[in-house]
């Protein structure tokens, strides 16, 4: 049996002894490669202050420095005061229950609008919900539930007064909405307002200049706030849209995977890879690019059911003729296509 | 940009410049005031109250001393003020006040901004290894646990970690024994 260790092999078994999960073969042969000579030594006592020094940083992982700028920044903006978010997030749970929840609608609404959009509302009165890094759930006073979509906000007064509820979104949210048909529920995003009588669903802001209303189950009202005679009604299966504030328009949603910020689940059903690649950008939060126009002939059926995207890529590399190249934080897609 | 060029903005009323700061120094300060109070939800709120003072005070920013060092005094004398408040209801922090000394306090600032350095190092490594690494340092995990839990083999989990280490050591070769601090401190 050789005493010295291959070069190949002892980095991982240091790792080991670091963790203190060797076997005592195994201490054995680290403490002779150590008295062996000082330069092992040496070496080995630059790893151990790493070792340590690495987890004493964990402090700062508890610091999350883009959400406590948020709450600096609204400090000094002297604009209304922000709920905690980590208590808004104790109330998380309550979404789970939710996705069973026979009426659900949802709509994309547009991050055009300026912040904040509070005309008619006394600030003193409102609170501000800020989703940054992660989802975040609220129940507002009438018992209606929302779950914010991670960089989205919401703007809602602590009490309902007036003849209706009206609440201000920015970005993604889905919502559970208490039925009181004398006070209708107004959700503000620009100039659209998504009108809801009583009911549950979900809304998602982010694309320029458009507003996009999907609705699964239920019934709501996408119009424009200057132009409240032409009222859209949007049913299941539907999508509305407000785009450039002025146009209403309505398709059959085709999208499966509009609620899966929400769900963790995206669907594909022979599903071109563009869009694929879209959707899963959307939903892991990193930039997937095609590196050759040749593979828009590829098209894609799985299911993904809240898995890591790095398993999803392997996966895409099975079934698909397709290799994935890593550039910084780009994942591109390589390949000569399909048939 | 220097601290004492984003005083000069901030003066004027320059929030980008303010934001700025805020971002190179939020996260060394909160760890140094959690060193001195112990708590470190309640260090975050301080940091941030004195950044919000200091932004309302720009006027009067004294732009020829270094801006990180009014902020490490702030912050201290903050931790002292939180300490002095809570004393009446617990003799643990009035003891950790008492305790800590002026050279103490030196000590915790090069400390936390050690820590806040390796820690800005591990945030830059390969996203699988940084995750692995970070199970096992952070969250304490048996690399058998992480294996598991990432469902890859023990021999990649080790692999990783030991590329973590080897990367960490080029990149924080500068500080290497500086880092004694951090360890010999505990």
């Amino acid at each position: 049996m050789s005493n010295s260790l291959n070069e190949y092999t002892d980095q991982e078994l240091l790792v080991r002894y670091l963790s203190k999960e060797t076997s005592a073969l195994e201490n054995r042969r680290v403490e002779h490669w150590l008295n062996a000579n000082d330069r092992n030594k040496e070496e080995f006592n630059k790893l151990k202050l790493l070792w340590e020094a690495s987890s004493h940083a964990k402090e700062a992982s508890l610091i999350d420095v883009k959400s406590d700028w948020q709450k600096v920044k609204l400090r000094i903006d002297d604009e209304p005061k922000v709920r905690s978010l980590s208590a808004a997030k104790q109330q998380g749970s309550v979404f789970t229950r939710l996705m069973r929840v026979a009426a659900v609608i949802t709509f994309l609404v547009v991050a055009y609008l300026t912040w904040p959009v509070l005309s008619g509302l006394n600030p003193a009165e409102m609170t501000t919900i800020t989703a940054l890094s992660d989802t975040s759930a609220v129940v507002l006073a009438d018992g209606s539930k929302v779950l914010l979509n991670k960089n989205s906000r919401l703007v809602y007064p602590e009490k309902f007064s007036g003849n209706t509820r009206t609440v201000t979104l920015e970005g993604e949210a889905f919502f559970d909405v208490v039925k009181d048909p004398s006070k209708p529920f107004l959700i503000k995003s620009g100039r659209a307002i998504t009108e809801v009588v009583g009911t549950s669903f979900s809304v998602n802001a982010g694309i320029k200049n458009k507003v996009l209303v999907t609705v699964v189950t239920g019934k709501v009202l996408l119009y424009n706030e200057m132009n409240q005679e032409g009222k859209l009604a949007i049913v299941p299966g539907e999508q509305g849209q407000l785009k450039n504030e002025s146009q209403l328009l309505k398709k059959v949603n085709d999208d499966l995977n509009f609620l899966s910020w929400k769900t963790g689940v995206l669907t594909f059903q022979n599903t071109p890879i563009n869009k694929v690649i879209k959707d899963l950008s959307t939903h892991y939060d990193r930039p997937l690019k095609l590196g050759s126009s040749a593979l828009k002939t590829c098209t894609l059926t799985a299911t993904f059911d809240k898995q890591p995207l790095e398993n999803v890529l392997d996966e895409l590399q099975l079934v698909l003729p397709i290799q994935i190249l890593m550039q910084d934080k780009k994942i591109i897609l390589t390949g000569t296509g399909c048939q | 940009m220097s601290d004492q060029s984003l005083a000069n903005r901030i003066k004027s009323g320059d929030k980008s410049a303010f934001e700025e700061l805020f971002n190179s120094h939020y996260q060394m300060l909160c760890i140094y005031a959690k060193k001195v109070i112990g708590d470190m939800d309640q260090s975050r709120d301080i940091v941030q109250n004195v950044f919000v003072t200091l932004y309302n005070n720009r006027a009067s920013l004294n732009i020829k001393s270094p801006v990180k060092n009014y902020l490490y005094r702030s912050v201290y004398n903050a931790c002292l003020n939180y300490l002095e408040q809570v004393k009446v209801h617990s003799k643990h922090h009035s003891y950790i006040a008492s305790y800590h000394s002026e050279s103490d306090s030196r000590d915790m600032i090069v400390q936390a901004e050690l820590e806040g350095e390796v820690w800005n190092e591990i945030q830059k490594l390969p996203d699988q290894c940084r995750i692995i690494f970070q199970m096992n340092r952070f969250e304490g995990r048996k690399n058998k646990e992480i294996a598991t839990t990432l469902g890859i083999s023990i021999r990649t989990v080790e692999t990783q970690i030991s590329k973590a280490l080897k990367i960490l050591r080029k990149n924080l070769s500068h500080l290497m024994p500086a880092l004694l601090l951090l360890t010999s401190a505990a």
